[in-house]
């Protein structure tokens, strides 16, 4: 087909350049913004994953370890590993608190700080940077972000809770957006709680997780005999509570300014449309004349529309791309995660701007009078 | 008759400011016949041509092409009627800016679902025969004002339609040019088809098979009009 639509578009190229800019623009900050949501679970939910725990033994009613503590008296260990089914049963004493590098005069920050069973290495850091992986007493892991922005190194000092721990490794993907892991031992995170008797979260390996559900209630229902009121979830339950604490958190934010960006497409593939419209409305008239029905006009608006909204996107996802390899590098705490759900998310919001942009310039065109063709 | 007007009125506005811009007419044109349409500024000729062709209703009176009642037709069966069944060529030629010559001409071809291919070829094989094969690839902007009526022309009669109606087509051309376009049209009212045209040049009289003058929208009789 002789495509008039692509022909009118491409006929005032700086018009079109600057439309497919502006979408571009507005693909990038929808992108970027729906990236930084998607980054923010992997990394919160990253220890999680990770972590070899099929299941997480915690206080009754607590169910994420952000918002409540929860408390466990220390020694169900070995109840649990009574229960058919379960492997190794590993201790979790983590919670956040504030610390001071010392290296740094008046600065402290909050860590969380995760005491870990040091002979499995369950619940320690998994990937280092930089140093050792396990500490011992008095050592610390610290977060690369944590170490960049405090800019601290291994052998120097941070204090919390009074105790005074050396850094000896540094940890990658331990950032949880406003705090980052930080490991000890047990006995060290014992002390900088002051809870030697408790502890926050057992966490199991079981046999075969196909079982994990079923697992979980026997603990529960053997906990219980004993006194003691605890729940068990699954691994994808406890990551899903804490995505939900992040969605609860952020969407609320996030949200408006991703609306925004899907705005400010609509507002400039429409104001494109309209004056591309206006400025042709003669040669509109002209083709609705000589026999051209409504169906033809609306296909050469929409035509339009995608041209624009594709192109738009198209050069909008490059940016995006080259925006999550930047933004850690200026900011290491936020990771903008590009995946193929972004993707058809932002291409779906595309289409939709598309459509709602051309909804103006269609009805202008179906009033266009086609007797004005016989005027000077 | 491909044309018929039975007592054909428009009426603009209403009350003291209501305007006849036609009033009454009564004509019809056969198959095969150039008639052409004499009569001042405002006398109602292009009015009177809006209404023919569909793109106007007018306020009371029948219209019939080709033996159909218009008037009563919907806006898409109008559409449709235009398409398959007149011509158009306007004073200021009308082109599409964006558009080459030869992607001009197919236009009317494509509206009607003609394929690419056959609607290229038809196109050329017109533009070809209206002396416009080395022009064919330019925009309406780099053609004369006589290259841009021609490919008007052509726009208007490659879906091959039975009528033409054309509005002032030589104004904007010198006598050469608009002798040119007026045998372009001409021709193809020699194959069987009919054409009502409106203009104040005189030197297209002497291709109309009939002339019918108007005056304060109502048609006179030649020694009526002055």
């Amino acid at each position: 087909m002789v495509s008039i639509a692509r022909k009118n578009l491409f006929h005032d190229r700086g018009r079109l350049l600057i439309s497919v800019g502006g979408v571009a623009f507005a693909t990038m900050l929808m992108m970027t913004l729906i990236g930084v949501y998607y980054g923010i679970f992997t990394e919160s939910t990253m220890y999680l994953k990770k972590t070899r725990a099929d299941l997480w033994v915690g206080q009754e009613g607590i169910h994420d370890t952000w918002h409540t503590y929860s408390l466990l008296p220390k020694g169900l260990d070995t109840e649990i590993m009574q229960v058919g089914g379960v492997k190794e049963v590993h201790e979790f004493i983590g919670r956040a608190v504030m610390a001071e590098v010392s290296k740094v005069s008046e600065s402290k920050e909050t860590v969380f700080i995760i005491g870990f069973d040091t002979s499995s290495g369950v619940g320690g850091p998994w990937e280092i940077i930089k140093g050792k992986k396990i500490p011992r007493r008095g050592q610390v892991v610290v977060d690369r972000v944590f170490a960049m922005r405090k800019g601290i190194d291994i052998g120097d000092t941070i204090k919390a809770g009074g105790v005074e721990l050396t850094v000896v490794g540094i940890s990658k993907d331990t950032f949880v957006l406003v705090y980052s892991y930080a490991f000890v031992t047990k006995e060290d995170a014992a002390e900088i709680f002051g809870a030697r008797d408790f502890l926050n979260y057992y966490m199991v390996e079981v046999e075969n997780p196909f079982f994990a559900k079923k697992i979980a209630t026997n603990i529960e229902n053997r906990l219980r005999a004993r006194g003691i009121k605890a729940d068990v979830l699954t691994k994808q339950e406890f990551i899903d509570n804490h995505k939900e604490v992040i969605d609860e958190s952020f969407s609320v934010i996030l949200l408006p300014l991703v609306l925004i960006g899907f705005f400010i497409g609509v507002t400039v593939i429409g104001l494109t449309l309209y004056t591309a419209t206006l400025e042709k409305i003669k040669e509109y008239a002209i083709l609705k004349a000589i026999g051209a029905g409504e169906g033809f006009m609306v296909r050469i608006v929409m035509e339009q529309a995608f041209t624009i909204g594709i192109l738009g996107f198209l050069c909008g996802a490059a940016l995006s791309l080259a925006a999550a390899r930047l933004v850690p590098a200026v900011a290491p705490e936020f990771y903008v995660e590009i995946n193929s759900s972004n993707l058809v998310v932002s291409f779906v919001a595309i289409i939709a701007m598309s459509i709602f942009a051309s909804l103006v310039p269609i009805r202008k065109l179906e009033r266009v009078d086609p007797a004005t063709v016989f005027q000077a | 008759m491909l044309i018929e007007a039975k007592g054909v009125t428009k009426v603009y506005g209403s009350g003291r400011t209501a305007v006849r811009a036609v009033n009454g007419v009564s004509f019809s044109i056969d198959r095969g016949e150039l008639v052409l349409l004499m009569g001042p500024s405002g006398s109602g000729k292009t009015t009177l041509l809006t209404l023919i062709s569909g793109l106007l209703k007018p306020t009371s009176g029948e219209i019939y092409i080709d033996g159909v009642e218009i008037t009563e037709l919907s806006q898409k069966e109008l559409a449709r009627l235009r398409l398959e069944k007149i011509g158009f060529i306007f004073q200021h030629f009308n082109l599409l800016s964006a558009l080459t010559a030869l992607e001009n001409v197919m236009m009317p071809l494509i509206i009607k679902g003609v394929s690419k291919e056959e609607a290229r070829t038809r196109a050329e094989e017109l533009l070809a025969a209206f002396g416009l094969a080395g022009r064919m690839h330019h925009l309406p902007e780099d053609l004369s004002g006589g290259e841009q009526q021609r490919v008007a022309v052509a726009r208007a009669v490659v879906t091959e339609p039975e009528i033409i109606i054309a509005d002032e087509p030589t104004a904007n051309l010198d006598s050469k040019k608009g002798r040119e376009v007026m045998e372009l049209i001409r021709e193809r009212v020699g194959q069987g088809k009919s054409a009502i045209i409106a203009s104040h040049d005189p030197r297209v009289k002497s291709f109309a098979d009939r002339v019918l003058y108007m005056e304060d929208g109502m048609l006179k009789a030649p020694e009526e009009y002055q």
